[in-house]
């Protein structure tokens, strides 16, 4: 098969109620694989010329006795028809449909995080966050290391606030440098803390251990 | 029914700062980079007034020399809880104010809302019936009308408006900006519309206080709401 049909062109998504784009007997006889990929890769764009698409489909076409009829059937009229890109096929699964663009976007859930870089890898950047200031819940959380990329020299320590937005159905993670925002005293302390409770621990387990003995 | 909150405002009112124009830009400047905008009045003038625009008009910290103010209409639901735009940044910058050699004392604040109980089929006779007399007609007949509770304790005050909420033009009478989002709901008349303000003298100030007002504010609103 020469180059892939819709490397070159877009055309509309096609309504489930266009016979081409359920399948016609020609098409699924003649390029059965071509006709499902076909359909559900078209998306609509700028119209291209009708004599450079008629020649991708002699190309593609077994049989090009019908080439014509296909082709009228496809672009339904003559070109350019405006009203072609903005039909919608309304596949089954439309997990991908893309999303329209949304100005001054209101978030009703925001909430901002004192943080501290733990660790990262290039998947990850894991941080200690501050959940709670009154109470001084500290979390481990991680996150996707791209929303850091803004973040100069990260390294093990710098600190970061993070900003969450949220409303059903969507999530904005916002990440900038915490240095005149985050106040490291609190997690100092929180590090204190932690030692204390490791040692704690330690002296638990010798003193389980000679009971035990 | 639908409850909207049209407008949010909180304020912490200490004693005037003389030189706070000038202290205030070292305060001020780190935020720059996370605000949508930045508005200056009277610029470096002892009233100057800074306000500082975050995320598109969602909420606005104004800092004065005698006061800082948090406000928004844009319907945050999570002002309570932790990491809130309230605590973060709002009371982050208060606490550099206070860490100012030049601060002196704390004196109150205000707590502030003024919040929509939408329901289509409620009027001003059925808010009548509910929470006055069904004869009041017979002193006038009245088209309108609004019930007005205060309670001072000392130097606090709890001052409480609500009424049937006749349409767009309450909110527009007390010079309201609405968020957009909510102009087809509160354009039809219906409901009723609190306007409660709480001042509270105190001598310092932190989110915990300002999460107690938050009860304290949705404990009134639901004694509202319950009779209706």
């Amino acid at each position: 098969m020469g180059k892939n049909l819709t490397d070159d062109f877009f055309v509309t998504e096609l309504e489930n109620t266009d016979p081409i784009s359920t399948g016609t007997p020609l098409m699924k006889e003649s390029r059965p694989e071509i006709a499902s990929h076909y359909f559900y890769k078209i998306k609509s764009k700028a119209f291209q010329t009708e004599k450079s698409i008629k020649s991708e489909f002699i190309d593609w076409h077994k049989d090009s006795k019908d080439l014509n009829a296909f082709y009228k059937k496809l672009f339904l009229k003559t070109a350019p028809q405006p009203e072609l890109f903005n039909k919608v096929n309304e596949v089954a699964d439309d997990l991908f449909k893309s999303r329209s663009v949304i100005l001054n976007e209101n978030w009703p859930n925001i909430i901002n995080l004192q943080s501290i870089v733990v660790s990262f890898n290039k998947d990850l950047v894991q941080c200690e966050c501050l959940i709670d200031k009154e109470n001084k819940i500290f979390q481990t959380r991680s996150f996707p290391s791209i929303v850091f990329n803004n973040i100069t020299n990260i390294a093990k320590g710098i600190p970061v606030l993070i900003s969450i937005k949220s409303k059903p159905g969507s999530i904005r993670i916002d990440v900038v440098d915490g240095t005149h925002f985050v106040d490291k005293n609190l997690f100092d302390s929180n590090k204190n803390w932690q030692r204390l409770e490791n040692k704690f621990k330690k002296a638990s387990i010798k003193v389980f251990n000679s009971q035990d003995a | 029914m639908s409850i909207i909150q049209a407008y949010h405002q909180f304020e912490i009112r200490f004693t005037p700062i003389l030189n706070f124009h000038i202290l205030s830009r070292n305060i001020i400047a780190p935020y720059l980079s996370r605000t949508s905008s930045i508005s200056i009045d009277s610029e470096n003038l002892v009233k100057q007034r800074i306000s500082l625009i975050f995320d598109d008009d969602s909420y606005t910290i104004t800092l004065l020399w005698d006061r800082i103010l948090f406000h928004t209409s844009s319907g945050i639901t999570n002002l309570a809880s932790p990491n809130s735009v309230v605590e973060e940044p709002f009371f982050s910058i208060f606490k550099k104010i206070t860490e100012l050699s030049e601060f002196g004392s704390i004196l109150n604040c205000l707590f502030y809302t003024i919040t929509a109980n939408l329901k289509a089929d409620y009027k001003v006779d059925d808010f009548i019936k509910d929470f006055l007399r069904e004869d009041l007609s017979n002193i006038l007949p009245c088209t309108d009308v609004k019930v007005t509770l205060n309670e001072v304790i000392n130097n606090d005050t709890i001052a409480l408006d609500f009424g049937p909420y006749i349409g767009i033009e309450d909110l527009n009478n007390r010079n309201i900006k609405y968020d957009p989002e909510y102009k087809d709901s509160l354009t039809a008349e219906g409901g009723i519309l609190v306007d409660l303000k709480i001042v509270q003298a105190l001598n310092a100030m932190n989110f915990k206080i300002y999460q107690r007002l938050t009860e304290k504010s949705n404990s009134i609103l639901n004694k509202i709401w319950e009779r209706i």
